[in-house]
């Protein structure tokens, strides 16, 4: 991990060689900008690496948040309707094919249910009366 | 005359899953046997009933008042009430949905066919339902907090998350959803009209507060962003002694991007070494 920058320089020397030295500045340069956040991952082991987790969910927001369109209006509850969503998204367990098949993404992360159903854990947990 | 200002009243619901309908009318006529079971399924859940502030603990549930849930073909719905601090809590069956008349099985249905993919309108027809009844059963889940949901839920509030924004539009206007994500949960998926780093800290910021009200001791240790600047801006204002990192596949992704008038295998071949580097380097 120590020796990122020495490997980024010595990268940007070789794009310099091969692709030409206009490119190699250009990289050089971007290398200059990004390389604290790079650092920032390499250093904390428990720091995630990649948005991979992140792009699945938008992935599967995708046709959901095409959906919006047709129930846009003035007094609209967009925010509430993409925090419905996303209660679905983190209380539906995964199809059986998944690589977490039958279990929600709560129950990925280690959080624990009421019960089995995840309908009926949908109902108490968005119930105002227990915490 | 200045109207009296109108104090709001929590919300104590709470859905009891009584097993089958008839068991629930059975109970209806024992009122002992009614609070037994509804405190028997409390306890086994292990959550606790939400008492008012002043409550000393120590009291007894008894039954207080019911009322008929007449577009459900006259359902009666309990409530019952702590002796001590008074508080009143709406005993919903696990078979009626709160303020919906359809049928929880036809709501999971519909629910499940638009998680999966399929639109309001079709998941509508196949349930028999109309699409608003489904989009207004997906916004009154939505009232309830992310956080809020999943702390109930045993989840410690993340120290380390994935911050970033989707584009998306809404009829003609261009809108953006701020997202905050930890492994398979989302904690916060927002909505605003504008990309700038104002918005995201306002939308975002609605994941900082209700943390903070969970636990005031709550801090963010590490985000990692794709380096969209407002994203970053808002995330170093709402936690500003987090560590900000950049997603490396972005970066990855990105080299190409930066090289100029090159043959397609040479881009390729840098990619390649580029992403090798920052491997070994884990």
């Amino acid at each position: 991990m120590f020796a990122l920058g020495q490997r980024l320089r010595h990268f940007a020397d070789h794009v310099a060689h091969s692709a030409g030295v206009a490119n190699g500045e250009r990289v050089r340069r971007w290398f200059q900008d990004k390389k604290a956040g790079w650092y920032a991952v390499l250093e904390d082991p428990q720091m995630p690496v990649t948005s991979t987790l992140l792009d699945q969910a938008h992935n599967a927001f995708e046709r959901k948040l095409f959906a919006m369109k047709g129930f846009h209006h003035p007094g609209g509850s967009q925010q509430a309707f993409l925090t419905g969503l996303a209660h679905l998204y983190n209380l539906v367990p995964y199809q059986r094919r998944a690589r977490h098949a039958g279990q929600c993404g709560v129950e990925v992360e280690g959080g624990r249910l009421p019960t089995r159903d995840w309908f009926l854990n949908l109902q108490i947990l968005t119930s105002g009366g227990f915490q | 005359m200045q109207n009296p200002v109108r104090q709001t009243r929590d919300n104590r619901t709470i859905t009891v899953d009584f097993q089958s309908e008839a068991t629930y009318v059975q109970l209806l006529g024992n009122g002992k046997a009614f609070v037994e079971c509804v405190l028997a399924f409390v306890l086994c859940l292990g959550f606790q009933l939400k008492h008012k502030a002043s409550c000393s603990g120590g009291g007894c549930l008894t039954r207080h008042s019911h009322d008929l849930r007449v577009r459900l073909g006259g359902v009666p719905i309990w409530r019952i009430q702590c002796t001590t601090c008074r508080a009143v809590f709406t005993v919903l069956p696990h078979f009626v949905l709160c303020y919906r008349s359809m049928r929880p099985d036809v709501a999971q249905a519909a629910l499940l066919a638009t998680h999966r993919g399929l639109s309001l309108e079709l998941c509508a027809v196949i349930c028999h339902i109309s699409p608003m009844a489904l989009y207004r059963l997906v916004c009154a889940l939505g009232y309830h907090s992310l956080v809020t949901v999943l702390t109930r839920c045993g989840l410690a509030l993340p120290p380390y998350v994935l911050a970033d924004e989707k584009h998306s539009r809404c009829l003609t206007d261009k809108v953006y959803v701020p997202t905050i994500v930890c492994g398979r949960v989302i904690w916060h998926l927002g909505y605003t009209e504008e990309a700038s780093a104002a918005a995201f800290t306002q939308s975002s910021g609605e994941f900082q507060r209700a943390a903070s009200c969970y636990e005031p001791s709550y801090r963010v240790r590490g985000i990692l962003t794709d380096g969209f600047d407002s994203t970053t801006s808002s995330m170093q204002t709402l936690f500003p002694g987090a560590r900000l990192g950049s997603c490396l596949r972005h970066a990855i992704n990105k080299l190409p991007g930066k090289l100029a008038a090159i043959a397609s295998p040479v881009r390729k071949a840098l990619r390649t070494q580029f992403h090798t580097l920052l491997y070994r380097a884990q």
